[in-house]
């Protein structure tokens, strides 16, 4: 609603003016002289004012200019009302002090009502350019802060610029644009090195001049397809003149400058070196995969968080019985005795370096049998997980032959008969308790000394003749000779001497088993001094010509004695005869003893 | 110098006019009747318009009604003058078509000039805000292409940067096999 204000002192012309204007829809504010009316406008400025002329403290000329003294006010039509000055200077006057009307009583309301109405009408036009005016002001000036910040940020992105030219000069890999009708704008220096062909001889050339005859149409559906808006990545390959194949990988993108689409432009690489790499890492793998897969020592892996089995191979599968998917539900914990269970989780916490062999333990078949396995482990990453690689070595035969060699030892440790280990060169390297009470030497005395410790002098030869026998793989069976003691008597002994072979089947030591046979040579001495005396053959013994067993007749079983069994008690009252014990008579004779069993 | 286009088919009267404008300082230029008037107009717009209003081809309101048809020149006042309309149905409906004044005769020549120098007040006020208007909005336009262009290279950038950094990131990792 306009405001409209009036200064009039007459108050019925006041009444009538205020209450016409206010009947017409306007928010009239009627004042009794121009003074009251200037204070008001003051405080909030009316859309119009009509004001008499003649009024006290101060008249319509004074309020006029009052108001014109601003220039914000410039715009608000004034139309002056006089009944007494009706003459042409004053209206002349009025209009020239700055009013934009003069009337003249009596006045036509309706026209007064059309002229505030038309007078109103262009107040509005300039008020609401004002307010346009305001806003645009409001509005630039908020631009040109943002401006300001632009041109920062302008500043930065000229910066970016030169860098992201830069990294595409110097960038490894080959960067191009082409424009929007198909010609090339800009090559980098690797892209020419990679096509042989430098940014002179291809820019504003149509873009199929480097592509080879057979992919042109490939390569044309591909820049229609990133004109449109797409980007494109893909790899290619090509066939170059030296029959070597060249791989690249390479992108196509729309180069778009806002939502205009101005020319198109990629990257490429050539990642030749890396296919290479990967066909030769594939067929490494494959061979890999192979060894492993068909690899006689059973190899398995586990994870170390769970104990879980992440692979076997065949040998694996196969030396315990279950099958590769069975595995794969089990843990290390499902092969092992419970026995092993701590010693095998303290073992798994311990990081190897490289291969390492964890030791022997006892693991358990599906069919329960219990292996000796020799655990030698490789830390590795298997699909994600940290785990170990593991070589299984069933060792139990291994074993069980060293527990036989064991036994072997012990019997031969504590056998009555002197067994003496020594080198081809005459070195002794094993010594038992029979050749302790043989010879009267302890072990810690005679090894590494040299045999001859025990040949009395003079029969040097002796070593010798053996050693030559044994090199040329001979069993010496009863090599009669002497030997001397520790206390340095000579005993008569009875050698049995046989090669050690190793591997290969060389000779590289011998064994002997030496029996003291002194007093048996007595007792052949004696015989024969008794055979020379006496002529009777009463009480005759026989004596076995094989083994020198003599049949023990005093016995009804009449087994067949070692000599030295029988002459200390009965010698001096017998003759011996010759004979053969059986054990010698199935010797020497095996065709007689046939015979005889037929019979 | 303001130019006055005046319609008037009394002879006398325009040559009155003419004379009493042009001795005021104004550059006046007469016509018979509204159409013709209006024609120059529309070739090129004065900065006042005086009209009769009861002439032939074509009267003062229809003039008044043509020249107001077009925003742009809602600011030029039109001051009626009238021998023959001295009635209040006849200046009302004149303020209603768009006349910013109405003068019966006789006219006094002096207050005609001082009316005539309050419009052109106003009118020049309304005139000086347009073109400042135009100045902001041109301004304006201007600021917003420079933004949008600056918006795109930005944008441009931003792809380009993130392109160059994902080749670069690409380009240093060790092949897909090795990792």
């Amino acid at each position: 609603m306009a405001r409209v204000f009036i200064a009039e002192d007459t108050k019925t012309n006041r009444y009538i003016l205020e209450k016409m204007l206010r009947a017409n829809g306007y928010d009239v504010h009627a004042f009794i002289n121009g003074r009251e009316l200037l204070d008001q406008f003051m405080l909030k400025p009316a859309d119009i004012v009509i004001t008499d002329i003649q009024m006290p403290v101060m008249d319509g000329y004074e309020l006029v200019n009052n108001i014109r003294a601003n220039r914000k006010y410039d715009h608000i039509p004034i139309i002056l009302i006089s009944a007494t000055f009706r003459d042409i200077q004053s209206r002349i006057k009025g209009l020239d002090s700055g009013a934009n009307d003069y009337l003249v009583a009596p006045i036509d309301t309706d026209e007064l009502l059309a002229k505030v109405k038309a007078m109103l009408k262009v107040k509005d036009l300039y008020e609401n350019l004002q307010k346009a005016q305001t806003e645009l002001k409001k509005t630039n000036t908020a631009l040109k802060k943002e401006m300001t910040g632009r041109k920062i940020v302008e500043s930065e992105l000229r910066e970016s610029e030169e860098r992201f030219r830069a990294i595409v000069e110097n960038a490894p890999f080959g960067y191009y644009r082409v424009g929007k009708d198909g010609s090339w704008q800009y090559v980098n220096p690797v892209w020419e090195h990679m096509h042989g062909l430098l940014l002179k001889d291809v820019i504003e050339k149509p873009f199929e001049i480097t592509q080879p005859e057979d992919s042109v149409e490939q390569a044309r559906e591909l820049v229609k397809r990133a004109l449109a808006g797409e980007t494109i990545f893909g790899e290619s390959s090509r066939l170059k003149r030296d029959g070597n194949v060249e791989y690249h990988s390479f992108n196509i993108q729309p180069v778009k400058y806002g939502k205009k689409i101005v020319a198109i432009e990629g990257f490429i690489n050539d990642i030749t070196e890396r296919k290479q790499a990967e066909e030769a890492l594939l067929e490494s793998e494959e061979k890999y995969r192979q060894l492993y897969e068909s690899n006689q020592m059973p190899i398995s892996i586990f994870d170390i968080e769970t104990l879980k089995f992440l692979s076997v191979n065949n040998a694996f599968a196969e030396k315990y019985g279950y099958t590769k998917e069975e595995f794969l539900k089990m843990t290390i914990l499902d092969i092992r005795p419970e026995s092993e269970t701590v010693k095998l989780k303290d073992s798994v916490k311990i990081t190897d370096s490289g291969l390492t062999n964890a030791g022997v333990f006892l693991h358990k078949k599906k069919n329960g049998g219990i292996i000796h396995v020799e655990i030698i482990r490789y830390d590795l990453v298997f699909e994600g997980k940290n785990a170990k690689l593991v070589f299984a070595n069933d060792i139990t035969e291994r074993k069980q032959a060293e527990e036989k060699v064991n036994h072997l030892a012990a019997i031969v440790q504590s056998s009555a008969d002197a067994i003496i280990g020594r080198s081809l060169d005459g070195i002794i390297t094993s010594w038992n308790k029979g050749a302790e009470k043989l010879y009267g030497f302890t072990e810690s005395e005679v090894i590494g000394k040299s045999i001859s410790l025990l040949i009395p002098p003079g029969n040097d030869e002796d070593i010798s003749t053996i050693l030559d026998m044994i090199k040329s793989g001979e069993y010496i069976d009863k090599y009669e000779t002497v030997r001397r003691r520790k206390d340095g008597r000579e005993i008569q002994v009875s050698l049995a001497v046989s090669p050690i072979l190793n591997s290969e089947g060389k000779i590289i030591a011998a064994s002997t088993i030496g029996r003291d046979i002194t007093k048996q040579k007595e007792i052949l001495a004696a015989m024969q001094a008794s055979a020379g005396q006496s002529n009777g053959l009463k009480n005759l013994i026989p004596i076995c010509a094989g083994c020198n067993k003599i049949r023990d007749d005093d016995q009804e079983s009449h087994p067949w004695v070692s000599p030295a069994v029988y002459i200390n008690d009965r010698l001096p009252n017998v003759n011996f005869s010759h004979g053969m014990c059986p054990d010698c008579m199935v010797k020497w004779y095996p065709d007689f003893s046939e015979e005889k069993q037929k019979k | 110098m303001e130019k006055i286009y005046l319609a008037d088919d009394n002879k006398t009267n325009r040559y009155v006019l003419e004379k009493a404008l042009a001795a005021a300082g104004y550059n006046v230029r007469t016509f018979k009747d509204g159409r013709e008037l209006l024609d120059e107009f529309l070739k090129e717009p004065p900065d006042i318009i005086i009209t009769d209003v009861k002439m032939p081809v074509m009267d003062g309101y229809e003039l008044i009604k043509a020249v107001r048809a077009d925003n742009t020149y809602d600011h030029i006042p039109i001051v009626c003058i009238s021998a023959a309309y001295t009635d209040l149905a006849s200046k009302i409906q004149g303020f209603n078509e768009g006349a910013n004044d109405y003068m019966t005769t006789p006219i006094n020549e002096d207050e005609l000039t001082a009316k005539i120098k309050s419009l052109l007040k106003v009118k020049d006020l309304i005139e000086s805000l347009r073109k400042s208007e135009t100045r902001l909005q041109n301004e304006k336009d201007r600021l917003n292409l420079l933004l949008s262009t600056f918006n795109n290279r930005e944008n441009r950038m931003v792809e380009l940067k993130k392109e160059i950094n994902a080749l670069l990131e690409e380009a240093g990792k060790p092949p897909k096999y090795m990792q």
